[in-house]
């Protein structure tokens, strides 16, 4: 699956968009994450996953962070994604189907937030470049 | 058996009592067919699907996501017996139709997106959560009788 010009113009415009927010988008990505797909709370046992906690805050921050780097370095997603890769592949070791899971949930968050901004066209860019993260951020599994 | 709280219940009715059902059916169908293009391979007599703004315009497709979503209806109207409210659709989409059970799943997904969009802050993250189980079981419900 390969990132089209128009799609990376659509994704850059929604974190334009989003701007300083990311990290709230992030947070809310994860809280609906954990509330819709329990089974995702298995890789935070060490974390408070009730409403508010400033751990999901915490780590809402870091994964939007990750994708807003991501976006910043659209055309080299395997590069800016290198070491979370390796992060994910040897540490982490999250199984792929998750990816999926958050990537539906941020899809959530921007429509909830921010409906006008998705577009069906843009909403297929958005999709299309989480899949993409997703597929970087496993693609050294094994 | 699927056990559904009062709670979830109530976020299903509360939902889908001010869903315009043409309008969130069309959507839903013509967001499927633009983000997974692939799907547009059970419509290949639908006429112009060859860009976004054609798929949303066509009429098929608008007709088409309005059968679909009306039929969601009738699986609200019996949530303890989705198996049985899907037992002949679910033969006609495996024996006449040959659609894959995995684009229940897609098209499923797609719903709560314009749901949460139509929705905004008020599609909480339990009420994403009671629709995203809602969706999933019609998914498995559909592909129950596949063999």
């Amino acid at each position: 699956m390969v990132l089209s010009a128009a799609d990376k113009t659509n994704v850059k415009g929604v974190f334009a968009k989003i701007g300083g927010q990311a990290d709230e988008y992030g947070a809310d990505a994860l809280e609906r994450m954990f509330v819709t797909y329990p089974q995702t709370k298995t890789y935070f046992p060490h974390f408070d996953l009730g409403k508010g906690s400033a751990q999901v805050k915490g780590h809402g921050k870091k994964v939007a962070g990750a994708l807003v780097e991501a976006v910043n370095h659209i055309d080299d997603l395997a590069g800016a994604l290198s070491k979370l890769s390796d992060l994910h592949a040897q540490k982490l070791r999250v199984d792929p189907v998750n990816f999926k899971l958050l990537g539906q949930c941020f899809l959530v968050v921007v429509a909830t937030r921010n409906p006008g901004l998705l577009t069906p066209e843009v909403h297929a860019s958005l999709d299309k470049f989480l899949c993409a993260v997703g597929t970087v951020l496993t693609a050294k599994y094994r | 058996m699927v056990h559904w709280s009062a709670e979830e219940k109530q976020l299903i009715t509360s939902v889908w009592a001010k869903v315009n059902v043409e309008e969130c059916g069309a959507e839903a169908l013509a967001r499927l067919l633009i983000v997974y293009p692939w799907t547009q391979r059970f419509f290949s007599d639908f006429g112009n699907l060859s860009s976004p703004t054609a798929i949303i315009g066509n009429p098929r497709v608008r007709a088409h996501g309005k059968k679909v979503l009306t039929s969601f209806g009738e699986a609200i109207k019996n949530l303890d017996n989705l198996k049985g409210t899907y037992s002949k659709l679910s033969e006609l989409h495996c024996d006449k139709l040959h659609v894959d059970p995995e684009n229940f799943r897609l098209l499923g997904d797609i719903l709560v997106i314009v749901l949460a969009a139509h929705f905004t802050k008020d599609f909480t993250p339990a009420c994403q959560a009671t629709w995203q189980k809602l969706v999933g079981l019609v998914a498995h419900a559909l592909a129950r009788k596949y063999h």
